[in-house]
């Protein structure tokens, strides 16, 4: 079992979320509002290259626009084995949490 | 032209960045639209919100930030290709073992060469330089003219020049004299050596820096009777436990005088020209020589430091004016020799520096190249010739998606392996075979690797030789198409037949110019060593012939007369291979106003043509039987020219109001250095023995003579040891560079013309290898072995033949050139060339024939039945 790594998790996750808008810059916006850091673009996107090299993910080239100075953008979508993927971490989570007592230490 | 439309009305596209053109450089090309276009997009957003100004910055912290994840990226794809290139290269390597040790044997050989010669140069450049102020030291160098427009160029002043300097020529920060070598018997009471040294300025050690192990620099020179030594002569005299109590200690010189030790230095550094074992300062040699004072007389080394700025072509001139007012003589000049030239630069002619030891360094570093490239063209063609097996492996390659930059990396990078792999085996066999280097060239080298000019010349020659054998294939190969690859079948492609061609007959050119060079720079030593040799160097024994044994010559050799082991004893003020006395002053009937040619003169004892083996060419020498013969004189071929007498037997001579008749012509021998012209000389019978003593021993019995000698010597200076030398050993001391020049340039050419060889073994290995098939149809038709062995070896045989056409009139040229410099010289004869060509022709067929004579005799059952 190839578990996904936290940021790529949390990639996935933005993808799913943006759905059919889901490229490379409003990914990388949507990851630093939800986790108020900074992400790279490197951190982005290698995780990205690597995510359509392991078939969760699905790109397409979307038509070139004046605002990207003429340059087209690149859409991901998630694949069936990314989505399985997403529900299997996410299983696994609340697994984990189930039946865990409250996360505040008893002082006293 | 057009006018261009503003590519940005309005100010929002995003910057140019070379950051991010870098960062480019590892993104797929998916990525880099992608990417560039979300800067650009986010750079309209934050223009919009922070101005273009700080937009601009937080982009190029954007691009900053994102290069290390990418890079890292790029970095981890490319180790698994380099690990795929290296898994090939060993396999090949493995393959072809035979083959690749063959290139790599030959290029570490051309390395460990490349990297001998470079150490020598590099210690024969350094020489003198160790002065903390060797850059603005110079030697006073004078040009005296000998008549019949002769210029000689003598490193010897008038000794008051020194005194006035200080007062006259502020660019001059300090002046040093410096006495000719001296040679001292220095005893502490219990044992006496003989120490070789100098008289020298008491600031001596104020413009020459020496380690001092013990004393002042600044007063070890400062009394008469002060002595400075070297470890050595502290150790030799003292012992291993003189750094207790050494200052203050006495030494006796000669037996008289009573030396007091002020000073040790180190060692001299093996890279000095002036070696001595201890320094005196003048005062003691100055007294009694008040013709020293004399400005016509010129006797004394003198050296300046000029002060930082100064520069010596102007000060020379001035100091010339002071002299010619002093001695009213306009018919000298002064020039200063930057003391560091004093090693590689001191051969003169009519004045002007044209070389010396230089020629040698050039010689070599010229042999060391040639055998360097020898060594990578082989390499070159090994690499190429196997390349053009591997059309296979490169069209899959492509078909896979593999780019041209990518296949160059992959050719040079098996090219860099292989120099690597040379390199450290040249490494070990430098290490090992340092010492039998060190041994012949008398020097001592290490090879010091950590040293970073060291390391990076080595690392930058392996480099060098890397790349070049990696460049046909890098560059070639990777330019076919896979298709026409892959489809054609074809093993080799045709190419690189002909830059192999191009390669082997240049290889062979250098080869040849080398060994034709080696070859005339061996003969012309060998010329110089045995032409106008004068004295018979075997079995004379020489010695020191001053003190108590000059006083009791006369004694000493009837002593020796009787010795079953001596064949004649005499002696000579001088050494027989260096006469340094010469005089304008000779008298003859019919001598020229104006002639002011000079006759080196030489006092001589009874005997002395006959113990020294100079050949007579007519009259007789000095004999005993002749009262006058005081007065007479002997002379050389060159002096009877010189007077341009035909019978010079009987004529009258005078000199310094001396008068006497010629009784004796000797052959010409060199007087001085091999290099210049034999100049006339003059022997004149010795009134007292001094100088030095010459003792012939029987052949084959030298051992007896010199336990004669020896006895002979106790029982006349009882306590002190009999130092002597045979004269063999003191010319082999003299012209010991060119000895050992001589030798190593034959090893260097023997190692060049073996590379070549192996080259060229594994280049018709490769050859008859691609031509079984051919050869077994030929066979199986009915062609004969002889037949098919002339078959493969007529192109090497060919290609060497135009390599000769090439290298010989090169090399002739070459050498002819280098020949011309010498005064007497041996030429480049049709025979040497013919040996060479033969030898080169004759040695490639043999290293060929090993494979062909193979090919063609295997059964063509054999290499056919694959097919």
């Amino acid at each position: 079992m190839n578990l996904l790594s936290r940021s790529e998790e949390l990639i996935l996750l933005a993808v799913w979320k943006l759905q059919g808008e889901a490229h490379g810059l409003a990914i990388r916006r949507h990851l630093m509002t939800v986790t108020g850091q900074t992400w790279s673009i490197g951190s982005v996107y290698v995780p990205l290259d690597k995510l359509v090299k392991l078939q969760y993910l699905d790109s397409q080239s979307s038509a070139p626009t004046a605002q990207r100075g003429g340059r087209s953008k690149r859409l991901f979508s998630l694949t069936e084995r990314g989505l399985s993927a997403l529900n299997q971490v996410k299983l696994i989570q609340q697994t984990m949490w189930e039946g865990l007592p409250a996360l505040t230490k008893q002082l006293g | 032209m057009k006018e261009m439309p503003h590519p940005d009305p309005d100010g929002q596209t995003l910057p140019p960045s070379a950051v991010r053109r870098f960062l480019e450089h590892f993104l797929t090309p998916e990525e880099r639209i992608d990417i560039l276009g979300d800067m650009e997009e986010e750079f309209r957003y934050r223009v919009s919100v922070v101005g273009r100004r700080r937009a601009r910055g937080a982009n190029q912290l954007d691009v900053l930030f994102a290069l290390l994840p990418f890079m890292w990226r790029s970095i981890t794809w490319t180790s698994l290709m380099w690990i795929n290139y290296l898994t090939t290269a060993f396999r090949l390597f493995w393959r072809h073992r035979a083959q690749a040790s063959i290139n790599v044997a030959g290029l570490a050989i051309g390395l460990v060469t490349a990297f001998f010669i470079l150490m020598w140069v590099e210690d024969e450049l350094a020489y003198d330089r160790y002065h903390d102020d060797s850059d603005r030291i110079y030697r006073v160098m004078q040009n005296v003219s000998f008549g019949a427009g002769a210029i000689e160029t003598v490193e010897a002043v008038p000794m008051p020049l020194d005194a006035v300097f200080e007062a006259q020529f502020p660019e001059i920060e300090n002046s040093v004299l410096f006495s000719n070598e001296q040679s001292w018997a220095l005893s502490t009471g219990d044992a006496t050596f003989r120490e070789g040294g100098y008289f020298v300025d008491p600031d001596y050690f104020d413009v020459f820096t020496y380690e001092f192990l013990a004393g002042e620099p600044t007063s070890a020179l400062q009394s008469p009777e002060a002595i400075v030594l070297t470890e050595d002569l502290a150790v030799r005299h003292f012992g291993q436990e003189w750094r207790r109590s050494i200052l203050g200690k006495t030494l006796s010189v000669d037996e008289s005088t009573e030396l007091t030790v002020t000073g040790v230095i180190a060692n001299l550094p093996a890279q000095s020209s002036y070696r001595f074992d201890a320094v005196r300062p003048m005062y003691s040699f100055l007294q009694g020589k008040d013709w020293l004072e004399d400005w016509r007389n010129s006797n004394l080394r003198l050296f300046l430091r000029l002060e930082p700025g100064a520069d010596a072509a102007l000060v020379a001139p001035k100091i010339l004016d002071l002299v010619v007012e002093r001695t009213e003589d306009n018919s000298r000049t002064i020039q200063l020799q930057p003391y560091s030239d004093v090693y590689l630069r001191s051969n003169f002619v009519d004045g002007v520096a044209v070389g010396g030891r230089i020629e040698y360094v050039r010689i070599f570093g010229w042999v060391g190249l040639f055998v360097l490239l020898i060594a990578i063209i082989n390499f070159m063609n090994l690499a190429t010739a196997r390349s053009t097996q591997r059309g296979r492996e490169i069209g899959v390659r492509k078909a896979l998606g593999a780019s041209r930059l990518s296949l160059m990396q992959q050719f040079l990078g098996e090219s860099m392996m292989t120099s690597l792999a040379a390199l450290s085996l040249a490494l070990l066999l430098a290490f090992l075979l340092l010492p039998s280097f060190n041994a012949l060239t008398g020097k001592v080298l290490a090879l010091n690797l950590l040293d970073p000019g060291r390391a990076s010349k080595f690392g930058a020659i392996t480099l060098i030789a890397g790349l070049m054998g990696g460049l046909y294939p890098a560059f070639v190969l990777s330019s076919f198409s896979a298709t026409a690859v892959l489809r054609d079948r074809v093993t080799g492609f045709g190419g690189g037949a002909r830059v192999r061609k191009i390669l082997v007959v240049s290889q062979f050119a250098l080869s040849t110019i080398l060994i034709l060079g080696t070859l005339t720079v061996y003969n012309q030593i060998g010329y110089l060593r045995e032409t106008h040799l004068g004295a018979d160097r075997e079995n004379l024994i020489t010695a020191e012939l001053d003190g108590v044994l000059a006083e009791k010559y006369e004694t000493f050799k009837a002593y020796l007369s009787g010795e079953p082991g001596v064949a004649s004893v005499s002696f000579g003020s001088g050494s027989p291979l260096l006469q340094n006395t010469r005089t304008p002053s000779l008298r003859w009937d019919g001598k020229a106003e104006d002639d002011g040619t000079g006759f080196r003169l030489a006092w001589v004892g009874h005997d002395y043509v006959e113990t020294a083996g100079i050949k007579l060419d007519e009259g007789r020498t000095h004999s005993a039987e002749f009262l006058n013969d005081a007065s007479n004189f002997v002379i050389n071929q060159q002096a009877a020219l010189a007077m341009g007498m035909e019978q010079p037997l009987g004529q009258e001579l005078s000199l310094w109001g001396s008068t006497g008749v010629i009784i004796g012509v000797v052959q010409d021998y060199h007087l001085a250095s091999l290099y210049s012209p034999i100049d006339p000389l003059v022997l004149i019978l010795a009134d007292e023995a001094e100088g030095q003593l010459l003792v012939r021993a029987k052949a084959g019995r030298t051992q007896e003579a010199i336990a004669s000698l020896k006895r002979a010597h106790a029982s006349i200076v009882p306590g002190v040891d009999m130092e002597y030398e045979f004269l063999d050993e003191e010319w082999a001391r003299m012209y010991r560079s060119e000895l050992v020049t001589g030798t190593l340039a034959n090893y260097f050419a023997g190692l060049a013309i073996f590379i070549a060889c192996l080259g060229l073994f594994g280049l018709a290995a490769f050859t008859a290898q691609r031509r079984t098939r051919e050869i077994g149809i030929r066979k199986a038709m009915g062609a004969s072995v002889p037949g098919v062995v002339m078959l493969l070896s007529r192109e090497f045989i060919l290609l060497v033949a135009l390599a000769l056409l090439i290298g010989v009139p090169v090399a002739w040229y070459l050498v002819d050139g280098w020949l011309g410099s010498f005064e007497y010289h041996t030429t480049l004869g049709f025979g040497s060339i013919a040996l060479v060509a033969l030898a080169a022709v004759g040695l490639a067929f043999l290293t060929v024939s090993i494979h062909s004579v193979r090919a063609a005799r295997a059964n063509p059952v054999d290499t056919l039945r694959c097919e």
